[in-house]
């Protein structure tokens, strides 16, 4: 077990490692310099230089890298482009605001896709599995920043039940009602997408599979109650695998995230990454995407661990 | 060489193809699904012959007309059709996901094919990138990669087909691992058959149904991905009508027209759920294991 673990943190180090250095490649690759963006274009081409040299882009890229490397692992993301202030400093601001997105909007696909998935894996072909069948299917399509735009178009424009913008009413400070008003139109749109549905179709199928298992018959036989029978013999084993799919799940709400903050116009780094994409901001750029792919292989290795843990068939060497 | 086909062949062809076609069948979604998208293609493709209006043509004085008798989804900003911007935004929507999912599955093949053949450091090394491919946060890679090299169509096409390829591979891999063990593999070796005759005439084509629900699936995803980018402004740039691109317009008069975003919208939702509903039902009809 310990040298398991030992051995997939040592395999993520140059997963991340590939993944840092693809995007900083990427990024600095790009045609013109970000420094152009800060220094006034009638400026002369000395102060250019200077900026340049300022922001390190004078250098060789790999030396670029290197210095970027040897800063993370001191904790340092650098200093954003944008406002000059540390970079971690600005996504520390802005991260809880997504964490609690993201966890909401989790919340809500698994409380709902896993049920549904037991009702219909229970009642096969009936009404109630096809039309949650179609409510999962439906949510696997939607495009979210439409969904988003539809939700807009009911619940503020024509109801004026619920706010489309922010985290707060403007002038107003913290207030938990407001708050969860703000929120519930982008929890809905991040909760109700492919995760969902994922959740759904994988608990109806791994329940239908083990529900024909012989020692759910056994359980029967022995004139268990149905309820016994579903909820303690047959749930145990069919949601075992599920724990994984809770980590692929990651990287699907970050993507979701980036889109729901930009409709709804909510401070988090979904919204943060995508200003200092268009505006260039390179150490952003890295300091977000590392920070996601770190949380998305760390998102599978617990994954992975958490299987190993509940289910004893499994065994790490 | 052209060969006749002899009766046994020909009556397995024949059960074969019945099996499918009976198990594809079952699935009234998903013919619903394929004729709604038979329909969207013919109608990218007729886009001129279908519309009298121009898709670029600007009418100052129609500007956010509602849906009526000669703009039956109404009018945008610019006063143009909206019903003619959507027919001429599917040629964007469709191919851009047609050719994004081509570049996908096969780069994707190649990878896993390659990996699961050779096995061993290939496998490793091919792999490990795999594992790294799939680790980015997909859009934001996307976003970032066409922010960096300038939003044209062909840089969106190729930039999504190129992140999107991993778990073809993996799925490839995985089929080619069990494949290359099995007799017939054995007996091309033995007849002296060289390494790409066996990988591309023997085990791919018994790796292809899972490989084609992938590619339906994936081009829904495509779909979705390029509309994503279009409405975060760095999709297909306008003028060139893009559904996605459509509702980056539209929202900014979402209060005074909802036209404007609701029918691009639809059009998107429409076009993925029917690619979705239709990898589905082949996903049921290719693979007789999964039948519950």
């Amino acid at each position: 077990m310990r040298r398991y673990v030992l051995r997939r943190v040592l395999q993520a180090v140059p997963i991340l490692l590939g993944i840092t250095m693809i995007s900083f490649f990427i990024i600095h690759l790009a045609p013109g310099s970000p420094a152009a963006l800060l220094v006034d274009p009638t400026a002369d081409p000395a102060s250019f230089e200077a900026m340049e040299r300022a922001l390190g882009l004078d250098r060789p890229l790999h030396v670029q890298y290197y210095r970027w490397v040897v800063r993370l692992l001191r904790g340092d993301f650098g200093r954003s482009f944008d406002d000059g202030r540390p970079v971690l400093e600005r996504v520390v601001e802005r991260i809880d605001i997504t964490f609690l997105l993201m966890a909401a909007a989790f919340l809500v696909s698994f409380c709902i896709g896993i049920p549904l998935g037991i009702v219909c894996a229970v009642r096969q072909y009936s009404k109630a599995d096809h039309v949650a069948s179609a409510f999962a299917f439906v949510g696997l399509s939607l495009p979210n920043f439409w969904f988003a735009l539809i939700l807009m178009l009911l619940f503020t424009i024509a109801l004026g039940w619920l706010p489309a913008q922010g985290i707060q009413t403007h002038g107003l400070g913290f207030d938990l009602w407001d708050r969860t008003r703000h929120l519930i139109m982008p929890v809905i749109v991040l909760g109700y997408g492919g995760a969902l549905a994922g959740y759904f179709r994988y608990t109806r199928s791994s329940m239908l599979e083990v529900i024909r298992q012989d020692y759910i018959r056994t359980a029967r036989s022995k004139g268990l109650a149905e309820r016994v029978v579903i909820y303690r013999h047959a749930l145990k084993n069919a949601l075992l695998p599920l724990i994984t799919l809770v980590g692929l799940a990651l990287p699907g709400f970050f993507g979701g995230a980036l889109v729901t903050e930009q409709v709804f116009a909510i401070p988090g780094i979904g919204r943060m990454a995508w200003t200092a994409i268009m505006r260039r901001d390179y150490p952003t750029v890295m300091a977000i995407n590392t920070i996601a792919a770190t949380l998305v292989v760390a998102g599978n290795f617990l994954a992975d661990l958490a299987y190993g843990l509940v289910d004893p068939r499994i065994k790490y060497d | 060489m052209a060969r006749t086909m002899t009766l046994a062949e020909a009556e397995r062809d024949l059960s074969w193809r019945a099996i499918f076609w009976s198990r594809f069948r079952r699935h009234r979604l998903a013919i619903a699904g394929l004729v709604v998208l038979v329909l969207l293609y013919a109608a990218a493709i007729f886009a001129p012959h279908l519309t009298a209006h121009s898709p670029y043509a600007i009418d100052l004085g129609n500007r956010l007309e509602p849906p009526c008798a000669t703009h039956p989804m109404g009018t945008d900003f610019f006063g143009r059709d909206i019903l003619t911007r959507v027919l001429f935004g599917a040629r964007i929507s469709l191919s851009v996901g047609f050719v994004a999912v081509g570049i996908m599955i096969t780069a994707g093949t190649l990878i896993g094919a390659i990996a699961g053949f050779y096995g061993g450091w290939i496998d490793n090394v091919l792999m490990r990138f795999t594992d790294i491919v799939i680790s980015f946060p997909a859009l934001f890679l996307i976003l970032t990669v066409v922010a960096v090299i300038g939003p044209s169509i062909f840089n969106i096409i190729a930039t999504i087909g190129l992140i999107s390829w991993p778990p073809v591979a993996r799925l490839v891999r995985a089929a080619f691992l069990s494949l290359k063990e099995q007799d017939f593999t054995e007996a091309a070796r033995a007849l002296g058959a060289p390494d790409p005759k066996i990988i591309f005439r023997h085990i791919l084509p018994n790796a292809m149904a899972p490989i084609i629900v992938a590619a339906t699936l994936s081009v829904a995803g495509a779909i979705l991905t390029e509309s994503a980018l279009s409405y975060l402004g760095l999709g297909v740039q306008p003028p060139t009508p893009s559904w996605g691109n459509m509702l980056f317009e539209g929202r900014d008069y979402i209060r005074r027209a909802w036209w404007y975003t609701v029918y691009p919208g639809l059009l998107i939702f429409v076009t993925v759920m029917s690619f979705n509903l239709v990898g589905d039902a082949l996903r049921d009809a290719l693979d007789p294991r999964l039948d519950h």
